[in-house]
């Protein structure tokens, strides 16, 4: 390893003296690792908030029992007395409320004004209280309650107690109303007391409220009903050994489980969203370490002199990779220091994105806290630097390795020649790096997430970056042929340019190689986004069919369960305008490792009417020939994950155990990769009569008489709902936009890293520019001295800034497409189960393609000026 | 035994037999604490056998030895080791490093070489002080004169009390005074240190401060001749080109 002075002197010095080159480095891995790290501390705030709710509300929880397809009758606890002899038990209704938005929010969030959720957990408090940790306040003051007090505290039905931090937001106290909807239906509550900031109240940003089990049922629909049953181990024997031992003397219909285990039912829903946030994420610091080898490149052109120097003063190539090297650590280290403060910051911003799309398609209630618990731990700052480092090292190691390289004597010689290069071997090697690609593109995914995908993305980014030379060389040959027509001028000034870069073509290579990927992926990006865009508007055309969509102020989620009030479905059905009406309702199922979302339809009207797009068989299931009281409809995510297609048996659970059914069809669903089945109504009435007999739509789709005005329609329909009544009453269109809100915010990430992308083109082509500037000054002064004017030069290392832009664009293009195909066909296949229809923006391509070349132009304009700016004689001179 | 031995030295530059052939089969001689001059016109293969002979470059066949070490046989490591240690430089160009100092440029190779900074700036300071620039110990390349400089690098190349110092057109840059101070300093090192130098010139008055000059022409040595020691002759008063041969 060099010595420490010698590195102070040799690097510490040479970095303060082009402070430019320095900060482009640094600021580039910084935005690289703050992008990363914000995504990443995103995901992990969301996914440990919702860890820590059910990790705090689970509380001293060993074992839970429920019923296999969800909620249980409460009568089925008489026979289960003997769940004591495992130890104490308690039942429990787990549910969310809505503080209803106000009039402002109303008034400002457009169709979907939304208030904050409350997780809501409903006990038998005597019970309980052994179970999960409360304190109890009745008042402001310290006086604490037994269970016996807090049970008197909530004897009436409209009792609730909340947080410390929740009153303290919203300005209640105890004592206080404050009202509350569980389905559409805002009504008051009397704050009986507070909870103390400790156990369940400590999750979810205060936002959790204690009911009496009773008030709970009635609250959340689920009158008769347990959610679960809690039970604190006293025996001695294991968790495992309990589940197993209480597995075999439940009775049908009733499960055992950990708590864990419905964590994991969410996480492994999330996980697959997560996995693609984080490899997108890896884009801006691939990036950045794109910006580390282009510094070192400049730095080791621009001492090449200094290194012999060093190497004929006896420094050996270890000491001076260890120099390169140690300045690529120290620019790394300070990109660090700078990204991940700012990773910290810019997460505040990302998770609010990360949480809203985590809670539309995945989990109530994040949204809101998920943001207090945003930290950067030490943790969190090794693990990012642990994989920075190396990377940025590796980064480094080819111009570091150049540098070592340096013969001793290019101190008196200097000029080296480009190291030889053979594009057409490449050309083989690039070749078979897409074979390699394509058949990894035929692996199924590892765990749910499409690994083999991205890792074909990778050996086709770099069977791209092996092209390169080739294209290079070809781009080189062709542009005096089409720079001549302009002027003969002109043609000398592109054959002078292209025999420039391919004097140094091994070099300018790497550059430009570097340059295509990062334009690749902007491609892959915008082509995938682009036809997930037109997919979507496509299916939503067919989806929406009906005029007015209505569903209770509480389905702010795709995974809610609220649903509209019989009164409030007779009154809205009632109108004069109402041609038809088609009604829908959902609730969430847990499947082995997984929860799927159960639709509930009249069958007949809704595959006449919804609109639904058949994947299999396409038009749809015969109407006269299906049975729908022994089938249901697979959303097509399900049916890829389970390997199902039509005439497949399907294992459903029911309260009264497991239905085998068969898949009748199998659609397209764009609304959630969680999976859907679409079950009958009479089945399910048939299968859920002991838990949900009566079941009421929790979304309702009306059809307007031809000629009828919707607007008209609605603004009738919420007056005679009255003010009391808390629905979304949307029109086709509101729909549409807000859909494609959701789907534009949850793809906010990649326009910015699109836009990262497209600096570093330009960053790159002036970085590299001034790389062969440097290791071409003798010969740019000597143009000089044979009568070139500054003009000329000029126009030359522009004509240099052009070829290598076009040429990394074009190879960008075509990887692009490449990258964008797999990511469309395989990525999102697997990770979430979408079949996307492939839409080739030629526009955006031929925008993009303009930009940047024109921003390679711009950026090497200032090395351009510089170099045409310098004394010829005195350039010549110094060799 | 002498303590620099050349045998039978070919370089070709580029694929053998379609390549350049800069040395021809050179052999010669130097004994320890010879001062010997390299003679011969542009392009003859003066710098090639410096480059050899000091461990800079690697012969294409033909063997070298220093100080009994054959140095063909060495690794990379080891060439670097014996460059730090045994070898000191001196350039026409100076080559000085223009970010450090004059006394951070002299301790350069034995910061190289592991010794610690006080250590190496004590001798830095002492070889810095036999040239006759202690007072400019601080001072940047840019802010010292082509003789200056030249007396810098001569310093480096002296700090680590190398076995031989090789010296390519030293005067090559400079003016005729300050040719001539460059050379009684490189007299006075051979006399007071018995320090071995190999020196390429063009000038018959820098070679003139030579024990021995050497004649190269076309990659051959054509012959070789004794002078009287520079210290008792000194520049030859009939050259009118002296010592300092303009640059090339």
């Amino acid at each position: 390893m060099p010595p420490l002075p010698l590195f102070k002197q040799f690097i510490g010095r040479a970095l303060r003296r082009s402070p430019g080159r320095s900060l482009v480095a640094v600021l580039g891995i910084a935005a690289g690792v703050a992008v990363m790290v914000a995504i990443r501390l995103a995901n992990v705030s969301v996914t440990e908030t919702f860890r820590a709710a059910v990790d705090a509300v689970g509380g001293e929880t060993g074992v839970r029992v429920r019923g296999v397809a969800g909620a249980f009758d409460e009568t089925r606890l008489a026979d289960l007395g003997w769940l004591e002899e495992f130890g104490v038990v308690s039942p429990v209704i787990q549910t969310h409320a809505m503080l209803p938005p106000t009039p402002e929010a109303m008034a400002g969030a457009g169709a979907f004004p939304r208030g904050e959720l409350l997780s809501v957990l409903g006990v038998d408090i005597l019970r309980d209280a052994s179970v999960r940790d409360y304190q109890v306040l009745r008042t402001g003051a310290d006086d604490r309650q037994s269970a016996t007090q807090v049970l008197g505290l909530l004897r009436d039905t409209d009792s609730i107690i909340l947080t410390e931090k929740f009153l303290r937001r919203h300005g209640l106290q105890v004592g206080g109303v404050v009202p509350l909807v569980f389905d559409s239906t805002p009504k008051p509550y009397n704050i009986r007391g507070v909870l103390l900031d400790e156990g369940p109240a400590k999750t979810l940003d205060g936002s959790f409220a204690l009911m009496d089990i009773a008030s709970a049922q009635l609250a959340a629909g689920k009158a008769g009903l347990i959610d679960y049953l809690d039970l604190r181990l006293t025996a001695s024997r294991g968790v495992d050994e309990t589940v197993a031992a209480l597995n075999e003397r439940l009775p049908d219909g009733l499960i055992a489980e950990t708590p864990e285990a419905s964590f994991g039912r969410t996480d492994s829903m999330l996980s697959a969203f997560q996995f693609n946030l984080e490899a997108l994420s890896s884009i801006a610091l691939i990036v950045g370490l794109f910006l580390i080898y282009n510094t070192l490149s400049i730095s080791v052109a621009a001492r090449r002199n200094e290194i012999g120097i060093l190497r004929a003063a006896g420094a050996s190539r270890r000491q001076v990779l260890g120099l390169f090297l140690g300045e690529a650590a120290l620019l790394t280290a300070a990109g660090l220091l700078v990204g991940l403060p700012l990773g910290r910051l810019m997460a505040s911003y990302a998770v609010q994105g990360a949480a809203q799309t985590v809670e539309t398609f995945y989990i109530a209630g994040v949204a809101e806290s998920s943001a207090g618990a945003l930290a950067l731990s030490p943790i969190e700052c090794l693990l990012a630097s642990a994989l920075v480092l190396p990377l940025a090292l590796l980064a480094a190691a080819a111009p570091a390795w150049d540098a070592a390289k340096t013969a001793p004597a290019s101190a008196v010689r200097p000029g080296a020649g480009d190291s030889k290069l053979s594009p057409l071997r490449l050309l083989k090697w690039s070749l078979l790096l897409v074979v390699a690609g394509a058949a990894l593109t035929w692996v199924g995914p590892v765990g749910g997430k499409p690994v083999f995908g991205f890792v074909a993305e990778l050996l086709f980014m770099a069977a791209g970056a092996m092209l390169t030379p080739l294209v290079l060389q070809a781009a080189c040959h062709a542009a005096p042929a089409l720079a001549r027509p302009f002027s003969p001028a002109a043609g000398l000034v592109a054959r002078l340019a292209g025999a420039n870069l391919l004097a140094s073509l091994s070099r300018v290579s790497v550059s430009t190689a570097a340059l295509a990927v990062s334009l690749a992926m902007m491609v892959a990006i915008a082509v995938m986004v682009g036809s997930f865009r037109e997919t979507m508007t496509y299916w939503l055309e067919s989806a929406l069919s009906a005029d007015l969509a209505i569903k209770p102020v509480m389905q702010s989620s795709a995974v809610s369960e609220a649903r509209l009030s019989k009164e409030t479905v007779e009154k809205l059905t009632s109108d004069e305008a109402i041609a038809d009406a088609l009604w829908i309702t959902s609730k969430q199922l847990p499947v082995g490792e997984r929860s799927i979302r159960l639709a509930v339809t009249p069958m007949a009207p809704a595959t006449r009417r919804a609109g639904l797009l058949f994947k299999a068989p396409r038009g749809g299931p015969p109407a006269d020939e299906t049975d729908w009281g022994q089938s249901v409809l697979v959303s097509e995510s399900l049916a890829l994950r389970r390997g199902l297609a039509p005439g497949d048996p399907i294992d459903l659970p029911t309260p009264a155990g497991v239905r085998s059914l068969t898949v009748a069809g199998v659609y397209y669903d764009y609304a959630s990769n969680q999976g859907t089945v679409i079950l009958d109504e009479s089945a399910y009435r048939k299968f859920f009569a002991e838990v949900d007999p009566d079941p009421t739509p929790s979304n309702l789709s009306l059809y307007l008489h031809e000629g009828a005005d919707a607007d008209a329609t609605r603004r009738r329909l919420l007056d005679s709902l009255g003010p009391d009544e808390q629905v979304y009453c949307v029109t086709n269109g509101e729909i549409r936009r807000e859909a494609m809100r959701i789907f534009d915010s949850t793809f906010t990430v990649t326009y910015a890293l699109q836009a990262i992308a497209i600096l570093v083109a330009g960053l790159g082509v002036a970085t590299t520019l001034v790389t062969t500037i440097y290791q071409r000054q003798r010969e740019i002064g000597l143009l000089s001295l044979v009568g070139a004017t500054a003009g000329k030069v000029k126009q030359m290392l522009l004509c240099e800034a052009v070829v290598l832009g076009a040429t990394s664009q074009a190879i960008g293009v075509v990887v692009g497409l490449l990258l964008a195909y797999v990511l469309i066909f395989v990525v999102n296949v697997q990770a979430f189960g979408w079949t996307i229809q492939f839409h080739l923006p030629w526009r955006f391509l031929a925008v993009a393609s303009a930009i940047v070349v024109a921003t390679s132009a711009l950026f090497g304009l200032y090395p351009a000026t510089r170099a045409a700016g310098a004394d010829p004689l005195q350039t010549v001179r110094s060799f | 035994m002498p303590h620099l031995h050349a045998d039978d030295v070919h370089k070709w530059y580029g694929e053998t037999e379609t390549g350049y052939h800069a040395l021809r089969g050179v052999s010669f001689e130097l004994e320890k604490g010879e001062f010997a001059a390299l003679r011969g016109p542009s392009g003859c293969g003066k710098s090639t056998l410096l480059h050899i002979a000091g461990a800079m470059d690697r012969s294409t066949s033909g063997k070298v030895t220093l100080g009994g070490v054959h140095l063909e046989g060495l690794s990379s490591r080891r060439l670097a080791e014996t460059r730090r240690r045994s070898i000191g430089f001196v350039f026409q160009q100076f080559n000085l490093l223009p970010t450090l100092t004059a006394i951070e440029n002299v301790a350069l190779p034995l910061l190289l070489d592991g010794i610690p900074s006080s250590r190496a700036n004590r001798k830095a300071d002492a070889a810095l002080d036999e040239v006759g620039l202690a007072s400019k110990r601080q001072s940047f390349p840019s802010q010292l004169s082509g003789g200056e400089m030249q007396r810098v690098a001569i310093a480096r190349a002296v700090a680590i009390e190398p076995e031989l110092l090789i010296a390519d057109e030293p005067t090559g840059s400079l003016d005729s005074e300050n040719g001539r101070r460059v050379l009684e300093l490189l007299s006075r090192l051979n006399r007071d240190r018995n320090l071995t130098i190999l020196m390429a010139t063009h000038s018959a008055d820098a070679a003139g401060y030579a024990q021995s000059v050497r004649h190269l022409r076309d990659g051959v040595l054509v012959d070789g001749e004794h002078t009287a020691s520079a210290a008792a002759v000194g520049p030859s008063e009939t050259d009118p080109s002296h010592a300092a041969a303009p640059a090339v």
